[in-house]
This record gives structure tokens, sequence and C-alpha cells, in this order.
């Protein structure tokens, strides 16, 4: 798998997609992540693990505690290919009518058959 | 013809996504635009890093179309067989990103003439109904907007 698969593997989870919106905000412990939801600080732990070996977040160490933030460079690859995903289906068709122009403009089309005027 | 073209892309079923749109120039050009090699990159997305475009277009056929990475994001391909094809109405064919056989998109493609022009009806069948919701969570829907919006904060403007 290629980090951008992992990415996208690791978005796929409406937990992991969770902790990375409020990891938006600012850094956060592991507990202060767990308490809006109902599952157990190790399922946290986990998804969080997902998170980190998909490039997405990282652990900082200060002292004893280990909160967890945004890894800007992870983001950044992955924000760059969902936006293209995203307007990829307009943008292509709005190329696909150009390079139509530019063949009509090379070869006017025949008037099909049965519709000459 | 000013106006832009209307683009409808929507969910039927189990698996399936629905892409609509009216193109005003007849079917065997788009066609010739959607299946020529030497066209393919002028549209597709990201033509400056297209690095690979090759077509075998005959059923039992394939197609390999491959992105070279930048800075910003790694390198990807798409590829997989050709199922059917009828020039210039109907084409059929399989396609899985980065070689992942497991979990191919099955996508049929339909041009049918109207007056001048040709609509397309765009048919991505998923290999599930998981599958189908992660590529629309991933890349079409509202409720990720907030989620993205937050992320393209974060980014360091350019």
């Amino acid at each position: 798998m290629t980090s951008l698969d992992r990415s996208f593997a690791a978005l796929a989870d409406p937990v992991r997609r969770a902790l990375l919106d409020r990891l938006a905000e600012g850094e956060a412990s592991v507990q202060e992540l767990a308490r809006p939801f109902a599952i157990s600080q190790p399922a946290i732990s986990r998804h969080l693990k997902v998170l980190e070996e998909a490039g997405l977040i990282e652990t900082r160490i200060a002292g004893t505690a280990r909160p967890r933030r945004l890894k800007p460079e992870g983001v950044a690859a992955l924000w760059d290919w969902l936006g293209r995903y995203r307007a990829q289906w307009e943008r292509q068709f709005e190329k696909m009518d150009c390079v139509l122009e530019g063949l009509a403009e090379a070869a006017p089309a025949k008037v099909p058959r049965g519709e000459e005027k | 013809m000013n106006q832009r073209p209307i683009l409808q892309v929507a969910q039927d079923g189990e698996t399936d996504i629905v892409v609509r749109r009216d193109f005003s120039h007849p079917p065997e050009r788009v066609w010739q635009v959607m299946t020529d090699p030497a066209l393919i990159p002028h549209w597709m997305a990201s033509a400056e890093t297209m690095s690979r475009c090759e077509i075998d277009l005959r059923p039992g056929g394939s197609f390999y179309y491959e992105w070279k990475g930048t800075q910003a994001s790694p390198g990807f391909h798409f590829s997989g067989p050709i199922l059917a094809v009828q020039a210039p109405h109907h084409m059929q064919h399989v396609e899985f990103f980065n070689g992942d056989t497991a979990s191919g998109t099955t996508i049929t493609t339909d041009l049918e003439a109207r007056g001048q022009g040709t609509r397309m009806v765009m048919v991505m069948r998923y290999a599930s109904a998981e599958a189908r919701a992660a590529a629309i969570e991933i890349g079409m829907t509202d409720g990720f907007d907030a989620v993205y919006d937050r992320l393209e904060a974060l980014l360091p403007t350019a």
C-alpha cells in the first residue's frame, strides 16, 4: 500500500474522521480525544495508530505527556489528491469539451445521413 | 452555447454511481476523445503529470494510465481489462487503483445521440456498498466538507 492508500483507508472510518476533525482544532491528549466517544480508550488508541501510520497525525513527546497532533505534510498530500478528485468530473468534462472543439475546427463533422438540408 | 452543460452525479442501488453529462458534439467525436490514447492525456485529470497512457480498445483488451508523483502527492495508476466495446456508443471496463485487483470498479459508458450532440451516461459499479460509500465520502459528499475546510485551513498558503 502506498501512503496515499493508507490515508484513504484511514479516512474510511467515521471515528477516525471525527478524530481528525477534532485534531484540526489543535493537539489533544488521548484522554481528551476519547471523551466524546462511547468507545474505550484502547479502541481510540488503535484508531490513532492507524491515523499515525497513514502519516496524517503524529505524537509529540512532552515530558510524560504524549499529545497527538495533525501532521501537515500528510494532510497536504491528501488534500491535494482529494481536492483534485472532487473537482475531477467537471474539470475533465470541460477539458473534453475543449478537445472536441479542437477536433471540430480541424475537421467539421459530416451531416449525418437522413439529415441533409 | 454559453450555458454550462449540466453534470449529474447520483447514487443508484447499493453499489452504483451514475454520472450524466451532455456534449455538444456527436457520439463519434466524444468516443474518439474518450478512447484515443493521443487525446486522453489532454483531458484526463492532472494531464501534466500523466506519464503513461495505453489502451488496447477491444473486448479482452486492457488499459494502463499512470501518473508520476509530485512533491505533494505520490504517483498512482489505474489499469484493468476492457470487457465490451461497441464504437461509438458503448464501452465497459474494470478499473483497479494501483493494481489492487481485489476491489475493482466496473465502469459502463454509453453515448447516445441527442440532436447534434451526445448524452453520456457512465455507471460506476463498486465492489461493495462499503467501497462505494468510501469513494463517495472521500470525494463527493457535503458531509465531509467541514473536515476538508479545516484541513485546508491548516495548509501553508501557497
